[in-house]
């Protein structure tokens, strides 16, 4: 058995959960967070970053949407996933995070975005013709009433579902790192602090993944950043990145102190196999410095470019950093054997059903799907007018 | 009166023709039926088992017993029952040598000779039938189940494949069947012992190290067994309700 | 619906949109459910039957017995007249036979085959390997296990003389002090 190290149980010779199950929860907390961004404005008035409500809303949907594609390239029998929904076993995480999934996509994402756009979508139907008039009066359900009574009511239901949707996104991505942390038979899964320690880094990421958007599309629109939005999005980045560091390192500080029986074979593993995946990319590159670069940018006084800089570099380096720390958990907890005598290699292949290539294709995907959401839906609407208003 | 005596060998000649279809039918009803076995009823029964570590030789007539039993394919890494050498340095316990070469299928190889100083002792290892078990609580679909009479088992029609519950077995004996790809384990030879025969291991074992157990029946050797030995269950920490009692069990095992 | 609800129409439109893809729902829900899911529990009742259906391999000692019993010989069935039955030595526990405790297809294999059908005859399995694999002097065998060293135990250099059936009758193995 190649690169088995010690003793495993016979039949953990193959790793069960692969890089798409690592792809899953980091997609599930990239729209966890973006919609945790969107809400800071509808919700807590934080009215600096309007300017990427929409951006980020449909960045979560664009995710959402592509979230079950890798559970279903990892499953023995996808055509039965179905099953979950019919007869879900209600003491597994697992199943009732099926429904947790679709009241966030339905209940929350879909009518959050409806009520926003409708303005907009009705005067499209209204002016559109052919085809397109057809499309865009089904979005609306062929209701044009766009009176400031019914705008009034849209604004109302829809900070109702922003509110509803901070919980439900919480439930969403901390039910995730529940699927993990209620594992007893697993001593890297096993603690409370998981859903909490997932629930703030999807944050980070979410955050961290709408910034880099905003940007990008910014300079590909030609339309100048609003160094405003910006540098409040960077400041809320900074202070989320912060609670989710100091939750991993209370988590592994903890587990140094106390020292319990699986602390040897877990130590080993992070100083051997896990070296570079988790001190390295995840701890050093992906959260430290990203810290730090961060927190020069809140305490010095810094010029435009810079900061623009330091933003992109930290937000690059906080996803890689945060897909790091879902590969730690995942592939870690399974590179060492319940026995806790041995380890074991993840050996990903390529063009495999479950290799590298489908999940290249499976994060290159919900971008695909944003850029037509941005051609559907384009949040530019009120962007155009501050950028008018500004020059 | 012919009226009637014609009548009468009508009504005789269908009686026998219904009677005569009516018992051969019968034979086809009860073929189908598990022979020598009227009517199991579940509830009537607890099934575990009682694995000897003193009585163990090592000789893996079990492994072997049980994949051809159970059709078990002979790939790496599916194993539904499978033995443990432990090699243990009375000078190093916590870092026990562990080998379980092809799960013990031909055996074992020498590896020390006898008076070499470490102890060593042989485990077998298989499903616990949990009475608490963790890995049907995990199943998104009520694909695995505990059956009324304690039994683990999987329901390969409704499985995902999904792994939750390989991950959620603390003892490591759930395992994927490529063939299938749905989860695979012992099912304590359910086939078997809902028909008056034991597990195919305990059939095999020549030294009488494994037997099942009904802790439903009183005159089971399993109560005085327990009240006779110092009982062991695997990772008890973990609270998972096993039903697979060691006698003999050293503290190094895992 | 007055005058409030006058411009709340889109969101009636709505409601209903989720409602019917709800109901939708439930009665796919009812159709695809199995009909005996959660009759015992959480899980269809029909994999315990399927499960009892699986085919028997080891026919297990009882069986062999009512054929081959030589402690006990049965009356020959006609259709196996004339044919091996009884083997040659007894396992009989009144003659202190070590081997007596092991059931019949922990040497010569699954026989449910032969029992089902008795044209697939019981092969003679006695090789040195088969012994050995028990009786090979292992580390970690508990001392009630008679073991030898093959190399060391009564070498003749003659391999039919060497051979452990050549001493040892398999259904009632001599000891040394025999």
């Amino acid at each position: 058995m190649a690169g088995v190290q010690g003793f495993i149980y016979p039949n953990e010779v193959e790793l069960q959960w692969s890089v798409l199950i690592v792809l899953y929860p980091f997609i599930t907390g990239l729209v966890a967070g973006a919609f945790i961004l969107a809400s800071l404005e509808r919700v807590f008035n934080v009215s600096a970053v309007k300017p990427t409500y929409r951006l980020a809303l449909l960045t979560a949907l664009a995710f959402l949407i592509v979230a079950p594609l890798p559970l279903q390239m990892h499953l023995g029998h996808p055509e039965r996933s179905f099953e979950m929904y019919i007869t879900p076993h209600r003491e597994s995480a697992m199943a009732m995070f099926g429904f947790v999934y679709l009241w966030y996509l339905m209940g929350v994402l879909v009518l959050e975005i409806w009520f926003d756009y409708r303005k907009d979508l009705v005067l499209t139907w209204k002016s559109a013709t052919g085809v397109k008039r057809q499309f865009y009066g089904a979005l609306t359900l062929w209701a044009d009433d766009i009176s400031p009574e019914a705008l009034r009511i849209d604004d109302k239901i829809g900070r109702f579902i922003t509110i509803v949707g901070i919980p439900s996104a919480f439930l969403l991505h901390g039910y995730v790192g529940f699927i993990f942390g209620s594992v007893k038979a697993n001593p890297w899964w096993s603690t409370p602090l998981m859903p909490v320690v997932f629930i703030f880094s999807a944050i980070v990421s979410g955050v961290a993944a709408v910034m880099l958007l905003y940007m990008g599309l910014c300079w590909r629109r030609r339309v100048p950043i609003d160094m405003g939005c910006l540098d409040t999005i960077a400041k809320y980045l900074f202070f989320a990145f912060v609670i989710d560091f100091s939750l991993e390192m209370l988590d592994l500080i903890h587990r140094i102190y106390e020292a319990g029986d699986s602390f040897g074979t877990l130590d080993f593993m992070v100083k051997t196999r896990l070296f570079v995946s988790h001190i390295v990319i995840q701890i050093c590159l992906g959260t430290v410095l990203p810290i730090l670069l961060l927190a020069a940018t809140q305490m010095i006084r810094l010029s435009e470019i810079a900061r623009r800089r330091i933003y992109a570099a930290a937000g690059a380096l906080t996803l890689v950093g945060i897909f790091a720390m879902r590969w730690n958990v995942v592939i870690g907890g399974q590179l060492f054997s319940k026995s806790l005598l041995g380890y074991t290699t993840y050996k990903m292949e390529f063009a495999t059903r479950e290799g590298l290539l489908p999940a290249i294709v499976i994060m290159v995907l919900p971008f695909v799907i944003l850029a037509v959401l941005l051609r559907v839906l384009p949040p530019w609407g009120d962007e155009a007018q501050l950028a008018g208003n500004k020059a | 009166m012919d009226q009637d005596r014609r009548g009468f060998l009508q009504d005789a000649g269908k009686f026998i023709l219904l009677t005569g279809a009516a018992t051969i039918a019968w034979d086809f009803v009860v073929a189908g039926a598990p022979e020598q076995a009227p009517n199991y009823v579940a509830t009537d029964h607890w099934w575990g088992m009682i694995i000897d570590i003193d009585k163990c030789i090592g000789s893996g007539n079990c492994v072997r017993a049980c994949k051809a039993e159970n059709d078990v394919p002979r790939e790496e890494g599916c194993f539904r029952t499978w033995v443990e050498r432990y090699r243990v340095d009375p000078d190093d316990l916590d870092h026990p040598l562990v080998d379980s070469p092809d799960g013990g299928y031909d055996g074992f190889p020498e590896i020390d000779r006898p008076g070499d100083g470490l102890k060593v002792f042989f485990v077998p290892k298989l499903c616990n039938q949990c009475a608490d078990s963790p890995c049907t609580q995990v199943c998104p679909v009520g694909a695995t189940f505990e059956s009324p009479d304690g039994v683990v088992l999987v329901d390969k029609t409704r499985c995902l494949g999904c792994r939750y519950c390989v991950q959620a077995c603390p003892y490591g004996c759930r395992y994927i069947d490529p063939r299938t790809h749905t989860v695979d384990k012992c099912t304590l030879c359910y086939h078997r012992i809902t028909k008056g025969l034991t597990a195919a291991c305990c059939e095999v074992c020549p030294t009488g190290a494994r037997q099942l157990v009904d802790l439903k029946n009183p005159e089971d050797p399993v109560h005085q067994f327990i009240r006779e030995h110092k009982i062991h269950v695997l990772k008890p920490d973990l609270a998972t309700g096993a039903k697979v009692y060691y006698n003999g069990l050293d503290g190094a095992v895992r | 619906m007055g005058d409030r609800f006058q411009h709340a129409r889109h969101v009636f439109r709505v409601a209903v949109v989720l409602s019917v893809a709800l109901v939708a729902f439930l009665i796919a829900r009812s159709a695809l459910i199995p009909s005996d899911f959660g009759v015992l529990g959480y899980y269809r009742a029909g994999a315990l039957d399927d499960i009892k259906a699986l085919p028997i391999v080891h026919a297990g000692r009882t069986a062999c017995l009512e054929c081959h019993d030589a402690y006990d010989p049965p009356e020959p069935p006609d259709d196996v007249r004339g044919k091996k039955l009884v083997v040659k030595t007894s396992l009989d526990p009144a003659r202190d036979n070590k081997h007596f405790q092991l059931n019949c297809e922990a040497c010569h294999g699954p026989m449910q085959k032969h029992v089902d059908d008795q044209e697939k005859p019981v092969p003679k399995v006695a090789s040195d390997d088969l012994c050995l694999g028990c009786h090979r002097t292992l580390a970690g065998r508990p001392k009630f296990q008679p073991q030898v060293e093959p190399a060391d135990h009564k070498r003749t250099g003659d391999e039919k003389k060497d051979a452990c059936v050549a001493c040892h009758q398999p259904h009632w193995p001599k000891t040394s002090d025999d």
